[in-house]
């Protein structure tokens, strides 16, 4: 920015000057809302999917079919239509905020949504259907959008002034994701040709760690470390936990889909240990920022967060019981998959939602009249009660599910699955309500 | 009565609200201490009010101890006191207590809501020949609504030659540091129970001092160029993200308790008279955003900002940008940012 400082201006240390908008009017941030909100919009969409899906495939999944082209379907629904879109779509706006730099390309950040978004549609529904066509195009769609947002991220990546654990994190999760889909390539064409035999429930293990863990449980500690204290105002936190969280996880990803892949049982037990040391690194580093928060009373947003985390805690351990019992217990291996998942994962996600859709709504829509008069509050771009029993029923759904998957009763996991959807379009109708309604 | 010794002590910074909503019960100890507070058993009344006025400043308007409140209200809670934590700012409380109410009985308010021309009478304090504006929130603060951003609104669309005269059921001393700290000072008067009014003007030749108390946020002639560092601090400690709308530091007396240049001093910045600070490191997004640009809205000519964040406020600069402000970042320190923002001549 240009213009002269009032001479009497004094202060300590050195200035640099900020980012510096576009002309026209477009700035990279106003650019990047747009990414972020196409990514958000459809992956939106995805989630009441996948919700919806769940109902169908509630009867599979109570009796530990985790492995069925219905049930694969459905989790690529959540995984790459819920999550990973929504990664994207946050990373537009993370990577400005948290790392000093702008997202290297919109153009290409469209380019990846629009061959991406689609793509995980397909994809999903060649994979339930059991459909070749719909599976190739699906695929090759979503791994052109992968490669674009990799090489996207990695060429904003060198350019970020902090180069600090969130941008560790940031790098660390997206090698993990394209390690994710070189597997899922890998299992699609052992779905034609059958080469890996006998390897194909290990490598979808290693596929399935390597995603949720790599991939989207180390982009969510970097990304926590940066918003939970922003959101909760807690400062001054050890955060010495995050680096260590972040380290256990990448390593005993590595080394449990090494010990998968390999058959190197020692390996597998040492990469679970090392998550499960990881994932609690993790939720010792949130509760810290919890715990020295300014503002005691939490919204719903951090309620969210909060309850995704416990759930984690659960996921963990059944994932440890897993290793012991063996992975012939089929419906364990759902249950873990589930409440990780859908417990953990989604309802993480669903909260740090509502924390950076109202607000990036809000300040697109009112940033002229700011500080000009009037203008409506965050909160009020939607409903805090409504938002609560979302939360609810969204956790008793994973709950149901999880006690229907365990003891194998269908009607149960049903009414779970249907608690789950119910919880996701009063989700919806909130998010709805933030783009288009409101005070105003 | 809920609370056990190990709770944490109601503060004389506590908001009201926060202090009912850990126990109810406690609004007849507010009651006990003051028939003023009689209206706190109105629960739309306390949904305006409580949440805008904190311990200490409701003891003032109450006109009793703010310590007694405090002691009386930790006592309820079944917490032993410890004599540091009933402290409590004393600054300004002389020049303020006059008998003020929170909620107190009255007659009804006129209709209002909108800000109008008004015949005023002289007053040997208020300068002459200014145009009054007129707001009567009577009735928003009886039904429940808050008027905050009607008043916000209202101050920010004033001339350099209008006041403001505030038609209210009680004296709102937690806006006299809101608008004490965008130069404003004040007058009030007690018409009759809830019905006070209260005008805020600009004075003529501005000189921001900072004092120990934003309620004594009175803009005082400056009494020698360049005699000592007069600067406005807003340390806006409030961390409610809920209620942008009211971008008000409200409840904190300790907004103003710190900008003194000693507060200053210990963060390792200097300014001059022509700096105004802005502190939004305790705040949620987007607060940090509206409170800048609401800071910016007022700023006086020859003028510059000095926000205070706990990190770089990305979404600030393009905003900068279109309103025709300059601005620089300086990140030498780990624990905050600093971001000084002028009009380029």
């Amino acid at each position: 920015m240009t213009g002269a400082a009032p001479a009497t201006a004094a202060q300590r240390g050195p200035a640099r000057p900020p980012t510096i908008p576009t002309p026209g009017g477009m700035t990279p941030a106003t650019n990047s809302i747009r990414l972020a909100g196409e990514n958000f919009a459809a992956s939106i969409l995805y989630l009441l999917a996948g919700s919806a899906g769940l109902v169908w495939i509630a009867p599979e999944l109570a009796i530990g079919a985790y492995a069925s082209p219905h049930v694969a379907g459905i989790t690529h629904l959540f995984t790459l239509g819920w999550i990973t879109t929504t990664i994207f779509g946050a990373l537009a706006q993370l990577l400005p905020v948290a790392l000093g730099a702008p997202i290297r390309s919109t153009r290409v950040g469209h380019a990846s949504f629009f061959t991406f978004a689609p793509g995980v549609g397909f994809f999903a529904a060649g994979v339930a259907a059991s459909s070749w066509v719909l599976q190739h195009i699906g695929i090759g769609l979503i791994t052109v959008g992968i490669i674009l947002e990799v090489a996207n991220i990695a060429a904003s990546l060198p350019r970020a002034k902090n180069r600090d654990v969130t941008w560790g994190a940031v790098t660390i999760a997206i090698s993990f994701l394209a390690s994710t889909l070189v597997l899922g390539v890998i299992l699609l064409h052992n779905l034609h040709s059958g080469f890996i035999a006998n390897a194909r429930l290990i490598t979808l293990a290693a596929h399935l760690h390597v995603a949720l863990v790599g991939w989207v449980l180390v982009m969510i500690v970097g990304v926590s470390h940066r918003l939970l204290p922003m959101f909760l105002l807690a400062h001054g936190a050890d955060t010495r936990w995050t680096r260590r969280a972040l380290a256990l996880l990448a390593t005993g990803v590595l080394a449990l889909a090494t010990g998968l892949v390999t058959r190197l049982a020692p390996a597998v037990w040492l990469g679970a240990v090392l998550i499960d040391c990881g994932i609690a690194a993790f939720i010792w580093q949130a509760y810290s920022f919890y715990r020295v928060r300014v503002r005691r009373k939490l919204d719903v947003g951090m309620r969210f967060a909060m309850t995704a985390v416990v759930f984690l805690a659960i996921a963990a351990a059944l994932g440890s019981a897993l290793l012991v019992l063996g992975p012939m217990h089929a419906r364990l291996a759902t249950m873990y998959i589930t409440v990780g998942l859908l417990g953990g994962i989604v309802l993480y996600v669903v909260g740090f939602f509502y924390k950076i859709v109202p607000l990036l709504a809000w300040t697109a829509r009112f940033r002229g009249r700011m500080g000009k008069g009037p203008v409506p509050t965050v909160a009020q771009l939607y409903s805090a009660k409504v938002a609560y029993v979302q939360l609810g029923v969204m956790t008793l759904g994973v709950v149901l599910l999880a006690g229907g998957i365990g003891t194998g009763i269908v009607h149960v996991t049903r009414c779970g699955a249907v608690l789950f959807l119910a919880g996701v379009v009063l989700f919806i109708s909130q998010i709805a309500r933030v783009a288009f309604g409101g005070r105003s | 009565m809920t609370g056990s010794p190990g709770t944490t002590p109601v503060a004389p910074t506590d908001r009201v609200s926060d202090v009912i909503a850990r126990d109810e019960a406690l609004v007849d100890v507010f009651v006990r201490a003051a028939p003023h507070f009689t209206k706190l058993r109105n629960r739309a009344m306390r949904r305006v009010m409580a949440r805008l006025i904190t311990v200490e400043q409701a003891a003032r308007t109450a006109g009793i101890p703010a310590e007694k409140l405090v002691s009386d209200l930790n006592s309820a809670l079944g917490i032993v006191e410890r004599a540091a934590d009933a402290t409590v700012s004393g600054a300004g409380q002389s020049e303020m207590a006059k008998g003020g109410a929170l909620p107190g009985p009255g007659g009804p308010g006129q209709p209002g809501g909108e800000v109008r021309d008004a015949a005023d009478v002289a007053s040997p304090t208020r300068p002459a020949g200014m145009r009054v504006r007129e707001l009567d929130v009577r009735e928003d603060l009886r039904t429940g609504n808050e008027p905050f951003s009607k008043i916000m609104a209202a101050v920010a669309a004033l001339g350099e030659d209008e006041m403001l005269r505030l038609r209210t059921t009680f004296e709102p001393v937690p806006l006299f540091t809101v608008l004490g700290k965008r130069g404003f000072v004040h007058e009030s008067e007690e018409h009759g129970a809830e019905d006070w009014s209260v005008w805020f003007w600009r004075p003529v030749a501005p000189a921001i001092e900072g004092s120990a108390s934003g309620d004594a946020a009175a803009v005082r002639s400056s009494d020698g160029a360049g005699s000592s560092a007069s600067t406005a601090t807003t340390r806006a400690t409030d961390t409610s993200s809920a209620d942008v709308s009211s971008a008000a530091p409200r409840g904190d007396a300790s907004t103003a308790d710190v900008s003194d240049s000693r507060a200053l001093a210990v963060d390792g910045i200097t300014v001059d008279d022509r700096t105004i600070v802005l502190d939004v490191r305790g705040l949620n997004p987007p607060e940090p955003l509206m409170r800048t640009l609401t800071a910016l809205e007022t700023l006086p000519e020859g003028h510059q900002l000095l926000q205070i964040n706990a990190r770089v406020p990305q979404f600030l600069f393009p905003m900068l940008a279109e309103r025709g402000f300059a601005c620089d970042v300086d990140e030498s320190r780990a624990d905050r940012v600093l971001v000084r923002i002028w009009r380029p001549a």
